[in-house]
């Protein structure tokens, strides 16, 4: 689908394509104001831009605004094509420096609106509900429902969904068409599926096929992959002049066929899609086609995608190509056993600009090339100042606080080098600040630097206490196997796995009080664990001599040392082994060798 | 560019996919393929291969496995070939046929 403009004389949406003009009334594009991004043409809740005349009333009042709008704004649409987020940052910032020139009230909230759209367009979902709040006071139907498109996107995006009700409520009085289509999204995101299938039929009942799309993009969320791929797979056979189509093969390639390595399947679907006429789809075709390559090891393929999808005005796509060019690099430095530092410094360089412009959702991944890539390089003594000023500059992104999926795995890999660093530098108190604000991030993870920590006497009683917050079974494994507080040890006892008790059973630091809660568990490995500790109070040989299991028994009487009358029990003991045990056990009596002997006769 | 590559380049815009099909094997095969140029040859040759028709015989397909066996990517030569290789136009079976034995 191409991108379209509104006609500035009868509102009627047009692909500007259409060189020539209007094909309502005539008029010719340059006088349109406002510019429909493409991304969002193919969505509804846009169209309402599309389907409502903002001239249609136009007063005297409002010439100043509209010939602001025509002149500073539609004039620099061939800009916005070619240089799109700079263009758009322009225009922006030459709407702030004239919005207190505004001669009324109603001026001023159209450019409130646009404000709110052309961030909306930049991702910058804050800034788009901030200038909405204002743009929503607009008399005119066209720039409030605008107003409440891009707020509306911004707080489901944001994830700020506690502020939802508030503006549906809002919206609803204003008679806002297109409700229905954030509500869907809101419900989405509030893993209420019924709902939003219920909106989805609500919306979308014009035959086109968004109806099967949002239905498909609604299952697939919710887990429901095979009846969503179904419902993809019915839109990509459809001919290829579809406009749903391309967003429906990227949609199947990105979110099921790639995810479960079936990547052949997704370049035979993309292949097809790719020869789309609209110029986003395609662009993200093409980005996708080298997420393609790069999995089935075609890097030369998968570079001269990636260097057409980066080309998109849609951030999310250009950084993903850019993702994927650095993968290639990345691949290529790793498995040359040549490759040279400055090598290094090159490639580190150009991750360390993409990290600065790259789409929140990829920013987990250059930041893991970020390290890497100047542990290698000449600067590498840097390396705590890169992680540190790349940490603080992506802390400020507005999806921070919202996308912690991909916040959780940035701070695990600030955590995880950094705490090595302090580690080899001795900087322990340094160390201990560290994980104490990232524990909440280490819960699940296994810190090797933190394990090397705790095995140095300089953490305290009361930093292992907090470490008891880590739910990971390998690190607790880990950690269990050298603890030598019977306090933390006593803790680790409450995680009833066996991974987690068996090293506990064998640490020499642990307790009777520790054991007996072991035993409790009535498990044999664990049972013979304790058994053939090097030492053992004669309160555990007493109970271990009874123990229901024979091997564990049998390990006893091996022991020396032991007091008569536990010889004596076992041997007689019902099994053959435990007296067999006794028998060849030099620190028993005669006697009891014997004894044991004639048992098993 | 001569007169007849610059129709060509024309007819890959044309609305009729037939035309735009036509186009693209043209200028793949009289002109691009002999200066080499590839990267633009596979732009081309990708932006028509959905609207290639089955009665087509798969002739897109085969163009793009010749450059990619010119770029010396091979696995990828295979997999555009499987079509071809059951084409209903002889000629393209067999060309595909000729091309697979020789990647093999």
């Amino acid at each position: 689908m191409s991108p379209t403009f509104i006609c500035a004389n009868c509102g009627i949406k047009i692909s500007i394509l259409e060189g020539s003009g209007c094909p309502g009334c005539g008029h010719v594009r340059s006088e349109s104001p406002i510019e429909i991004d493409s991304e969002n043409v193919t969505t509804s809740a846009s169209d309402v831009s599309a389907s409502e005349n903002p001239f249609k009333r136009q007063q005297d009042d409002l010439t100043w605004v509209f010939n602001f709008l025509r002149d500073e704004i539609d004039n620099h649409k061939e800009e916005v094509h070619k240089n799109y987020q700079e263009t758009l940052l322009l225009l922006e910032s030459k709407t702030l420096a004239v919005i207190d020139q505004s001669p009324n009230d109603e001026s001023r909230n159209i450019l409130y609106s646009y404000l709110s759209h052309v961030n909306k367009q930049l991702r910058r979902y804050q800034r788009a509900i901030d200038f909405g709040e204002k743009g929503i006071s607009c008399k005119e139907n066209f720039f409030r429902n605008q107003s409440f498109d891009s707020a509306l996107t911004g707080i489901i995006q944001l994830n700020q969904l506690d502020k939802f009700e508030g503006w549906r409520t809002k919206a609803r009085e204003s008679e806002y068409r297109w409700l229905g289509f954030h509500e869907m999204k809101y419900f989405v995101k509030k893993g209420m599926m019924q709902e939003a299938l219920e909106k989805c039929d609500e919306c979308y009942s014009d035959g086109e096929g968004w109806d099967i799309f949002y239905r498909a993009d609604i299952l697939k969320t919710f887990e429901r992959v095979d009846e969503s791929e179904a419902l993809f797979r019915k839109l990509t056979s459809r001919p290829i002049s579809d406009p749903i189509l391309p967003h429906a093969a990227n949609s199947l390639c990105f979110s099921i066929l790639m995810p479960q390595g079936r990547f052949l399947e997704a370049e035979e679907v993309l292949t097809r899609a790719i020869c789309t006429s609209d110029e986003d789809e395609r662009l993200n075709v093409y980005s996708n086609l080298a997420m393609v390559a790069f999995n089935l090891n075609e890097f030369s393929a998968a570079k001269r995608y990636a260097s057409v999808g980066l080309t998109s005005n849609d951030n999310a796509i250009a950084s993903e190509s850019r993702l994927t060019i650095s993968k290639i690099e990345y691949q290529r430095l790793v498995d040359n056993s040549n490759t040279t530092i400055s090598e290094w410094d090159v490639f580190f360089e150009k991750v360390l600009a993409d990290i600065q412009i790259c789409d929140f959702d990829d920013s987990a991944e250059f930041f893991r090339f970020l390290i890497d890539s100047c542990e290698r390089s000449s600067s590498l003594t840097n390396l705590s100042k890169v992680i540190e000023d790349n940490y603080q500059k992506l802390s400020t992104n507005a999806f921070w606080n919202y996308e912690l999926g991909f916040r959780s795995q940035i701070e695990i890999l600030r955590v995880d080098k950094l705490s090595q660093i302090y580690l080899d530098q001795k900087r322990y108190p340094d160390l201990e600040e560290l994980f104490t604000q990232s524990f909440e991030y280490l819960k699940n993870y296994k810190c090797v630097p933190l394990i090397d920590y705790l095995k140095i006497s300089f953490a305290t009683v009361d930093f292992r206490r907090k470490c008891l917050s880590i739910s990971h079974s390998y690190f607790l494994s880990e950690w269990a196997s050298f603890e030598v507080y019977p306090e933390i040890l006593l803790e680790l006892c409450s995680n009833k796995q066996e991974r987690i008790l068996l090293p506990i059973a064998a640490n020499p630091s642990s307790t009777d009080e520790i054991l007996k809660v072991i035993v409790r568990e009535n498990d044999v490995d664990l049972d013979f664990a304790i058994s053939i500790r090097e030492t053992l109070s004669s309160d555990m040989i007493e109970i271990l001599s009874q123990s229901n299991f024979e091997s564990v028994r049998r390990e006893i009487a091996k022991r020396p040392n032991l007091v008569q009358s536990i010889y004596e029990r076992l041997a007689t003991d019902k099994a053959f082994l435990v007296r067999d045990a006794i028998r060849d056990n030099s620190a028993c009596s005669q006697e009891i060798r014997a004894l044991a002997a004639l048992g098993s006769l | 560019m001569t007169t007849r590559e610059e129709q060509l380049r024309d007819e890959l815009k044309s609305a009729d996919d037939q035309i735009a099909v036509d186009a693209a094997v043209a200028l793949w095969s009289n002109f691009l393929s002999n200066v080499k140029a590839y990267g633009e040859a596979e732009t081309v040759l990708l932006g028509v291969l959905g609207k290639q028709s089955a009665a087509d015989g798969f002739m897109v397909q085969l163009c793009l496995a010749e450059l990619y066996v010119h770029l010396n990517e091979h696995p990828r030569a295979l997999r555009f070939l499987k079509l071809p290789l059951t084409s209903s136009i002889d000629l393209i079976k067999k060309a595909a046929e000729d091309m697979a034995s020789k990647l093999h």
